[in-house]
């Protein structure tokens, strides 16, 4: 018995002390790829720069882009809580959706850098050709150089953050913000490394130069604007850049404008000739997909589901006049496209109740209300889609697949007009002029022999009416003339809007049971609108950078530097 | 010389006095045999045992004294006399069961300890009724901080063995259970987030010991200093509780029943409007707010009935109960102890419940001379079902805020819901519907099994080794409905079903070798471990299925797509430790344990964690008195102990690729910045300890003192947004935290005369906790995206860890002056120096004034400070048992002192966000204006006034500007609480009356647990616990699932 109590201790203290070698302890992950054993041929820096087009942009995309782009712009009525502080121009540096944007584009440049910084070293160890490795490396740096661009239009100075990890390694986690100089710089480095080493043509929805170039148009025309302004930053010569970028873009990328400017916001047409740059969302669940329905659609009866919280948003008056001034008589064929209002029927929204009909407020059989008026008696159309059973798609998780358009070619057209009308005020001939009809044409609107500066913005205003550019619009009217741009701010009375004018009449479904009360007056019907007047002032022209990030980061209250280039 | 031919003398008369053979019968206290009983002629070797009957024959002659012997029973002497026939009752030792410590990889006698291990008996932990063991530690352990983090059935605990030792990382102890490492980190639970179900719902996170029966414990360990845990090395930092369950014993086979039947009702609920009330706040509110439109249907007040009440419909009188049937005995060779239960409780909430179904078999048998074998197999199966409670969007919440106008069901029988929607984001939905409908289950099987053969080399050297086994499988299912609930429609069904498969090994082989020479006794003991967890999940989705069939063979494909994971982490160890006494006074202990582990890189894979601790029981020199009356022990101990902590994620220190899917197909994305020199957090405590005894054994005190200082803390970096927050900071090894402590524990029998006995048990706990250094990073925690609370708590250096961080409110604005001359809170357009006054947009009258604490005029975000501390001061237990022959009564206190709580629940029901939501009463009160004599416009401030200046609730806000409902000292509450956890009355029926039956013990008991809680918090229960058990977000209520009353009667009956 002693014998084999000896075997079994020799075998049991083996075994066991062999658990001690470190093949036991080595983990390599089961379920992940590690960085180093990746980015060996094109397909795999394919796939990493495939995640750069949706979910890095959901937070930036979810809420702020459309709170700072189209309500602090004066575009879209809406004045509940945090969010509502975006159209009161009432915000400060705690507001959490401030938060939301200045981190949701550091996360796409994050992202962006770090393929930047790993891929070339290890697909280069791989043998990958230099080609490959700069063509994805262009389309890393198209999107950290557009996360950039929109951080600097917002905020106007913020950090420049390049090699993330070591930075992290040695400790350097707190750095100062960049000017503004720097930053358009920084920009244009990479928008123009993305212009010369992406492919002109590529697959459906990914970056192609043609984007690079438009972005580029995009910059420079804002930099042109900001010579105007007699800021020291960009110059004339900046716009003579945009044209020619906007104008090789129009003559030689064979884009097209989409023919109905509705359909283009329906799903099946997301993937138009016209969009040269567009967030690339799937219908996969939340933070994949474009959340602009579950924020729009006014009830569950256009979504199908609970996720409808724009009941309470609509167009501002000012944007109601606008569109109204900017089509004259005519009849604007993007109308039903940006909002929808009373006498309007959706055909492909709820078609299982034979189309979704406009009503100002809507009961169901029993009377009971299920949708109320809102302020300006429209609601918002753009990115809302229906339910599943108009299109097949459940986006209950605030997933539809529609993707948010950054740049359509519709906007190179306009930054043409812009660019060639430079510091004057109006244009009067040439291709600049030609574009610019050729969007209004599209629109149904008549052509026009000359168009001015505040003409050509009114037209955007329009054309990219809830797609979150209004406000870099308003940017560089500002940066051109700053009064100017604050008049027209001050000016807007965007807290205007429409009361009953007797409850108990039976006209609650007809505008003209309704009255228009302007913002601190009372009518004369009784109806008193006590919403105060919204003022800007130059202060107001860039967001605070985040309470949060200030205290974790006492460098960023200091006086911007200049950025070290390599 | 002397005394040995005293002794061959003594002998030999032995020798020569007359035998005879004397036979008897041994039982117990209730007349059952006692097989097995050792019984010995004293000053002899010869002897013999009782059979199968408790029968045996001796011979013995007149002066003989027979010596009986049995584990757990007080040794009993009896003079042979002119007896031929000798019956013997043997009564318990309850001293010597408690005598012996379990202590990791063996056990010690209770006098030989020399570190900080505090040993509590199973039958105490059941006087508490609880679904899991650790909820049953609450208030029974010094130095053990129990907090139940949702009253929940099977909700997962907190527990803090001498503070939070560490940030980001768990704080929980690693439990053992029959040998086997189980950590005490709550499992997430799928499916809320998916569900809309954000904020909180981690904190309903599964419990880990809700699979254990506590009807099969024997004893708890709590080994809280580092010489007691450093065995366990790497997963020791924050203590170590080991359970011990019951194993059967030689001959007294005993057929038990333990049952009991109990039911659980709140005590408390939230004073919210009724619907006149709801519906004046409204009309007035509309009044305030130009946005906001007054409801038709709420014209006059007074026409309406009281509406629904929402927590009435939500709350229920829940039962619950449990029944246990366990047998045990054994012969000379193999001891068994089977066990089988049933534990069920429905949820105070409707909707929830848990059921437990559970098996243990206990084994061990001797194979052959030295060479012992045994099992201890527990198979568990719970079900929980869980509904959407705590969080901002849970259930609690809800019911407290849905309007009382709206009723629960339509007159068609269907569920009701909001009539006109918010004008934006909301999220209320009926919560009758809502608990009843989405549902959230857990099911869980799990095997637990350790084997073990123990093998005498030679004398004094045993070999040990064991093998444990840890299966689970969970599964789990989250369901949304289609539903019509007034304008909410919902059209598509979901359902997610998330299947975890673990699978835990553990090999342990381990000499212990005892020596005692001359006045020496040394015990070495040297080991290996080897162990291994792998865990693999996968989560699949599904659409359009019926409402009432929830399985994936239901239904269409989601959009959705299914995940998946598929992890493991392993540790290699030695270990060795030496216990050396010299003549019962110097104690030494002397532990080292060394551990690779697969969470670290190649750089810094291994970590040596050493102890050492001494004791001198001064009661046993030669100089402290030997018949003392007063002073009858006295020990005193001094310790010190390195133990480490790797719980990071796997593969911090390398970059992976996360999988996720894009427009473009299968897509990879970085998953965390890597730190490969990430290493051990390591935890060094000094412990000093005194036990004293006096009044033989009256009174029994022991003092425990202190000082833990954890380096190298695993931090995940909080990187600044700048980095992107996406992409996970490094776990880098940032910071030092310290703990320090006082605690003590008190046992006296106050009063032991004839039938009536009274014994106190109380013990305190003090600590300290203090952050040292963060490497100059402090850590902001927010809470969820619907608090609007930019920070709630910060963790620094110079600070206990999870403070409360915000503005201090001063009040608020009762005139135009005050404004005028307060700090600018909201800069006016024209001159940002001075307040805008404004209604809407800027600050008015009963808006909250904030305190400028820096002074530049301004408020800012450097305006926050620390504003409280979750941690008290001090926490306690008492109890006072009273017996009086067959009867006796438990009174329970529980307490904890000074800590504070942020009551959010509160700041849902008050923040007067919108006008949808229902509100608390005390909203009535808020600062409300009315137009001065003369005045003509509402909008004018100098037209206005307060209609109740001395009101301290601002005003109602949707804009929100001013930030009335921020995080500030508005939220914060004194925590303090006193709580009568339980009052237990219990009564033993007479054994003349019962043993007919052949019944030994029926035990009949009522017990009323959290029969009252004295506390200024307002809010359910101001013991609260940790958001989902974040070390770093303590004492935050959220609308948690508060704790019910349960009053229970239950039975004990033994056969």
């Amino acid at each position: 018995m002693k014998r084999y109590i000896k075997y079994f201790l020799a075998t049991a203290l083996t075994v066991s002390l062999s658990a001690c070698k470190d093949e036991f302890l080595e983990y390599v992950p089961q379920d992940q790829a590690t960085v180093d054993g990746w980015y060996r041929n094109e397909k795999e820096i394919r796939q990493a720069t495939a995640s750069l087009y949706g979910r890095p942009w959901f937070g930036f995309n979810d809420e702020f882009n459309w709170l700072a782009g189209d309500l602090m712009a004066g575009d879209m009525h809406h004045n509940w809580d945090q969010e509502g502080q975006f159209f009161y121009m009432s915000f400060n540096e705690n507001n959490s959706y401030i938060g939301d944007g200045w981190q949701g584009l550091y996360d796409v440049i994050s992202y962006a850098n770090l393929i930047i910084d790993d891929m070339p070293v290890i697909a280069g160890r791989y043998g990958v050709s230099e080609s490959t490795i700069n063509a994805g490396l262009a389309e890393a740096r198209f999107m950290r150089g557009v996360a950039y661009f929109l951080l600097t239009e917002y905020w106007g100075e913020a950090p420049i953050i390049e090699k993330p990890a070591s930075k992290i390694a040695s400790g350097d986690l707190q750095l100062p913000k960049n000017t503004t100089a720097s930053l358009y710089e920084f920009v244009r480095r990479d928008l123009a490394f993305a212009a010369d080493n992406l492919p002109s043509t590529d697959e459906a929805g990914r970056v192609t130069s043609w984007a690079a170039k438009g972005m580029l148009a995009k910059l420079h025309v804002t930099l042109g604007q900001r010579s105007v302004g007699g800021s020291p930053v960009g110059s004339a010569a900046d716009f003579t850049t945009a044209a020619n970028y906007a104008a090789d873009v129009i003559n030689n990328s064979g884009l097209t404008l989409f023919a109905n400017y509705e359909d283009m916001f329906k799903i099946e047409n997301e993937h138009n000739p016209e969009i040269l740059f567009a967030l690339q969302w799937i219908n996969g669940g939340y933070g994949y997909g474009n959340s602009r329905q579950a924020r729009f659609a006014r009830s569950s009866r256009q979504t199908g589901d609970s996720q409808a919280w724009g009941g309470g948003k609509c167009m501002t008056q000012s944007f109601l006049s606008t569109f109204q001034e900017n089509a004259g008589t005519a009849v604007d064929k993007r109308r039903r496209g940006i909002f929808m209002q009373t006498g309007d029927t959706y055909n492909y929204i709820a078609t299982a109740d034979g189309g979704y009909k406009y009503e100002i407020v809507s009961r169901d059989e029993k009377g009971v209300q299920l949708e109320g008026a809102t302020p300006t008696l429209n609601s918002l159309k753009k990115y809302v889609v229906g339910s599943a059973a108009d299109h097949g798609y459940v986006i209950s998780n605030q997933d539809s697949p529609l993707d948010n358009y950054m740049l359509r070619l519709s906007d190179v057209y306009l930054l043409y007009t812009e660019a060639l009308m430079g510091a004057s005020n109006t244009l009067a001939s040439g291709p600049g002029l030609d574009s610019y009809n050729a969007v209004r044409d599209r629109a149904g609107l008549a052509p026009k022999t000359s168009v001015s500066y505040v003409q050509l913005f009114n037209e955007r205003r329009i054309e990219f009416a809830l797609e979150a550019l209004s406000w870099l619009d308003v940017k560089r009217r500002y940066y051109r003339d700053a009064s100017d741009a604050l008049a027209y701010l001050n000016s807007q009375g965007r807290t205007d809007r429409y009361y009953r004018i007797n409850s108990n009449d039976n006209l609650e479904n007809d505008p003209a049971g309704y009255e228009l009360v302007p913002a601190g007056t009372t009518s004369s019907h009784g109806n008193q609108n006590t919403d105060p007047l919204v003022t800007f002032s130059a202060a107001k022209m860039t967001l605070p950078i985040p309470g949060s990030e200030m205290v974790a980061n006492p460098l960023l209250k200091e006086e911007a530097v200049d950025y070290e280039f390599e | 010389m002397f005394a040995t031919v005293a002794l061959l003398l003594l002998l030999c008369c032995n020798l020569y006095a007359q035998e005879r053979v004397i036979t008897g019968t041994v039982k117990d206290k209730s007349g059952q045999p006692v097989i097995g009983t050792n019984i010995l002629r004293k000053g002899t070797a010869t002897g013999t045992t009782t059979d199968t009957n408790g029968k045996f024959a001796i011979s013995a002659s007149d002066n003989d004294v027979l010596v009986f012997t049995f584990i757990g029973y007080a040794a009993q002497e009896v003079k042979v006399g002119t007896q031929t026939a000798i019956s013997v009752a043997l009564e318990e030792d309850v001293a010597q069961l408690s005598e012996v410590v379990v202590v990791g990889y063996g056990t010690q006698k209770k006098s030989d300890l020399t570190g900080a291990i505090s040993s509590l008996a199973g039958d105490v932990l059941r006087e508490s009724v609880t679904a899991s063991v650790d909820q049953a530690l609450l208030g029974r352990v010094s130095g053990v901080q129990v907090t139940q983090n949702s009253g929940q059935p099977g909700g997962a605990v907190s527990i803090r063995v001498r503070g939070t030792t560490s940030l980001t990382q768990s704080s929980e102890p690693l439990y053992v259970i029959d040998g086997i490492q189980v950590g005490g980190n709550a499992q997430g639970i799928s499916g809320f987030d998916w569900q809309g179900g954000a904020g909180g719902q981690q904190a309903a996170a599964s419990n880990p010991l809700a699979s254990i029966n506590p009807n099969d414990i024997q004893s708890i360990e709590v080994l809280k200093d580092a010489s007691a845990t450093a065995i366990y090395g790497s997963r020791a930092a924050n203590g170590v509780v080991i359970i011990t369950t019951k194993r059967g014993r030689k001959g007294n086979s005993t057929v038990s029943y333990n049952g009991y039947y109990a039911l659980q009702e709140v005590y408390k609920t939230f004073d919210m409007m009724d619907l006149p009330t709801y519906a004046s706040y409204n009309n007035e509110v509309a009044q305030e707010v130009s946005t906001i439109v007054s409801n038709p249907n709420f014209a006059d007040p007074s026409l309406l009935g009281r509406g629904t009440d929402w927590q009435d419909a939500v709350f229920q009188v829940a039962p619950m109960q449990s029944h246990t049937i366990t047998a045990s005995g054994g012969s000379d060779g193999t001891q068994y102890m089977v066990s089988g239960g049933y534990f069920g409780q429905d949820g105070v909430i409707i909707g929830s419940n848990f059921d437990r179904f559970n098996v243990r078999t206990n084994i061990d048998s001797r194979v052959r001379e030295g060479i012992n074998v045994g099992a201890s197999i527990a198979l568990s199966r719970k079900d929980e079902k869980i509904t959407l409670n705590d969080g901002g969007d849970g259930v609690i919440s809800q019911a407290a805020q849905m309007g009382p106008q709206i009723p629960v069901k339509n007159f068609d029988g269907t569920y009701a819901g909001p009539t006109q929607q918010n004008g934006s984001a909301q999220i209320s939905s009926n919560p009758v519907a809502l608990a009843l409908l989405r549902n959230n289950t857990v099911l869980n099987n799990r095997i637990m099994s350790n084997l073990f053969a123990d093998v005498q080399i030679i004398k004094g050297l045993k070999f040990r080794t064991e093998f444990a086994v840890d299966y689970s499988n969970t599964l789990n299912k989250a369901f949304l409905p289609t539903y019509k609930w007034g304008t909410l429609v919902n059209n598509t069904s979901q359902f997610a079903q998330r299947s975890d498969q673990s699978f835990f090994w553990l090999w342990k082989n381990y000499l212990t070798y005892n020596k005692t020479f001359g006045a020496h006794d040394l015990t070495l003991l040297a080991g290996t471990e080897a162990q291994k967890g792998t865990w693999e999940s996968f989560t699949a989705y599904k659409i359009n299925l019926p409402n009432d069939i929830q399985v994936m063979n239901q239904g269409q494909i989601s959009n959705i797509p299914n995940t998946g994971a598929s992890v493991w982490n392993s540790l290699a160890s030695l270990y060795a430790r030496a216990n050396y006494g010299y003549k019962d006074k110097y104690l030494l202990t002397a532990t080292v344990r060394r551990d690779g582990s697969s969470r670290f890189g190649p750089n810094n894979r291994w970590g040596v964690f050493p102890s050492v601790s001494g004791a001198w029981r001064i009661s046993n020199e030669e100089f402290f008195p030997s018949n003392a009356e007063v002073l009858t022990s006295l020990k005193l101990r001094v310790g010190w102990g390195q133990v480490g902590n790797q719980e990071i994620r796997n593969y911090a220190f390398g970059s992976a690729l996360n999988s996720l899917n894009s427009y473009f197909g299968p897509a990879v994305i970085n998953s965390a910045y890597s730190n490969p020199d990430v290493q051990w957090e390591s935890t060094s405590m000094t412990n000093v300890g005194v036990d004293l005894e006096m009044f033989n054994g009256r009174l029994d005190l022991s003092v425990e003192a202190y000082n833990k200082i954890t380096d190298n803390l695993l931090l995940q970096v909080n990187l600044p947004a700048t980095f992107g927050e996406q992409v996970a900071g490094p776990q880098a090894n940032v910071g030092s935290m310290k703990n320090k402590g006082i605690e003590a524990t008190l046992n006296t029998i106050n009063i032991d005369k004839g039938n009536f006995k009274w014994t106190t048990n109380a013990n305190i706990s003090i600590n300290r906790n203090m952050v040292t250094d963060m490497g100059g990073y402090p850590i902001f925690n927010a809470l969820y995206w619907y608090t609007g609370f930019q920070t709630a708590t910060m963790t620094n250096a110079g600070y206990p860890v999870g403070q409360f961080y915000g503005y201090v409110m001063d009040g608020i604005f009762t005139t135009k002056e005050e404004i005028q001359n307060h700090a600018v809170q909201i800069p006016s357009d024209e001159d940002p120096t001075k307040n805008k006054i404004e209604r809407t947009t800027g600050v008015w009258l009963g808006d909250i004034k904030w305190k400028d604490l820096n002074g530049d005029g301004k408020i800012t975000n450097e305006d926050q400070k620390v504003i409280g501390n979750p941690n008290p001061d001090f926490t306690f237990g008492f109890n006072n048992s009273f017996s009086y022959g067959p009867v006796s009564l438990d009174v329970f206190l529980i307490g904890s002192v000074g800590g504070d709580i942020l009551n959010y629940s509160r700041a849902r029901n008050e923040q007067m966000l919108s006008n949808f939501d229902n509100q608390s009463l005390t909203v009535q009160n808020r600062a409300r204006t009315q137009l001065k004599e003369g005045g003509t416009d509402i909008n004018n401030i100098d037209d206005v006034e307060l209609i109740n200046p001395e009101t301290n609730m601002p005003r109602f806000d949707n804009g929100g500007e001013n930030f009335n409902h921020y995080m500030s000292t508005r939220w914060l509450e004194d925590g303090t609480y006193v709580r009568v956890q339980n009052l237990r009355l219990a009564y033993s029926l007479p054994s003349s009356l019962i043993s007919k039956a052949k019944i030994s013990r029926l035990q009949l008991y009522a017990n009323i647990q959290n029969l009252a809680t004295f506390t200024n918090y307002s809010g359910l229960d101001p013991q609260v616990g940790a958001f989902n058990q974040s070390p770093l977000q303590q004492n935050i209520d959220m609308g948690r699932y508060p704790l019910p009353r349960v009053y229970t009667f239950g039975v004990n009956l033994d056969f």
